[in-house]
């Protein structure tokens, strides 16, 4: 599996009212590339906040789903934030994490997500459920259901072909802002 | 001042409280976990990032922390809150601030420093009640264009 079909894959089957955020490097290109939509949230720096910045929207909004576009670099430089899933166990959290083992868009170093076993770990930190998907075959199965079952949900898909990666985020940071503040309005819980 | 005092002057209608504890606050933290209003976090970057999605959101983040975590936050300030607009109200700690324990001497000296050098606006909060006040309104106008504000805590200062 490449990274450009899974992230094609997983796009098609988020809910058309999720909000998505995507992290920073050759991840939040593929998902600009092959799916914009006003819905996501792309980071361009601060690695390692693709789940905090999560874990504030599904603490503001709960009646949608919140969805991270994960790396395995990114996890890694921040994972006391899986503490703070089991701490507020949100409910509509889906957690994605496409594992390539490596720093790819720094030029493919090496990353030690090689070493640990993520979902073991996600799973001893208050996931509802978590799972890995190797093949395309295990992925489509899995995203037919991650994104209806009750979270936090965590899904490790491991990405073992390596493929040229799209084109860069054109538009400007502050219209990312504005395209997903817009879509935000309106959902916040009533009493938070 | 009173920490009920200061958290009647805090809370507003969109504020949502994270934090990364201190002693100098504490006694508003337990204000705070009675009421079930604050958020722990891991570490003082995970405070930026959740105050990031909060914003995004139109809520109003209150970040408590202490300035040792000013220095770790740096990287993310600059290109999740920064960059994108999406703005904290700070408050911190100054440890180092006087006479403290070792480890806050250099942070406490550079404080200032590393505030200016972020272009985050601060303001010590102050000991009167027309003073802490006038400072908490004052952060709160800045929130509401868009930029974040620090109120720095000295000894005392809530108790």
């Amino acid at each position: 599996m490449n990274r450009i079909n899974a992230v094609k894959i997983l796009m098609q089957h988020v809910p058309k009212d999720a909000l998505v955020i995507s992290v920073n490097g050759y991840i939040s290109r593929e998902v600009f590339s092959s799916f914009d939509r006003a819905g996501n949230f792309y980071m361009l720096g601060s690695m390692g906040m693709g789940l905090p910045i999560a874990l504030g929207l599904a603490y503001a909004i709960k009646k949608r789903k919140i969805v991270v576009l994960d790396g395995d670099g990114n996890l890694l430089m921040n994972m006391g934030s899986l503490s703070t899933v089991a701490r507020l166990h949100p409910r509509n959290l889906v957690h994605i994490v496409l594992d390539n083992e490596a720093y790819e868009s720094t030029g493919g170093q090496p990353s030690s997500s090689r070493y640990v076993d993520l979902k073991k770990v996600a799973e001893v930190c208050g996931y509802e459920f978590a799972a890995r998907a190797e093949t395309v075959a295990e992925l489509e199965k899995y995203s037919r259901k991650i994104f209806l079952a009750r979270g936090p949900i965590f899904l490790l898909v491991k990405i073992r072909e390596v493929a040229s990666p799209s084109g860069r985020i054109n538009i400007k940071p502050e219209e990312i802002v504005r395209r997903f503040k817009k879509n935000t309005t309106g959902w916040l819980n009533e009493r938070i | 001042m009173n920490a009920a005092r200061v958290y009647s002057l805090l809370k507003r209608k969109n504020t949502v409280f994270l934090s990364v504890p201190c002693s100098r606050f504490k006694e508003l933290l337990a204000i705070l976990e009675k009421k079930r209003e604050v958020i722990y976090c891991s570490n003082e970057e995970e405070v930026l990032g959740m105050g990031a999605g909060l914003a995004l959101c139109s809520k109003t983040p209150i970040a408590l922390i202490q300035n040792s975590g000013l220095g770790k936050m740096l990287n993310v300030y600059f290109s999740l809150n920064k960059l994108y607009g999406l703005p904290l109200l700070f408050i911190i700690s100054w440890r180092g601030k006087g006479k403290d324990a070792p480890e806050h001497f250099y942070i406490g000296k550079k404080t200032p420093m590393l505030l200016r050098a972020a272009g985050i606006e601060f303001r010590e909060l102050g000991y009167d009640e027309q003073k802490v006040m006038k400072n908490v309104n004052y952060a709160f106008s800045k929130l509401k264009r868009g930029e974040s504000f620090a109120l720095l805590l000295d000894k005392g200062m809530i108790s």
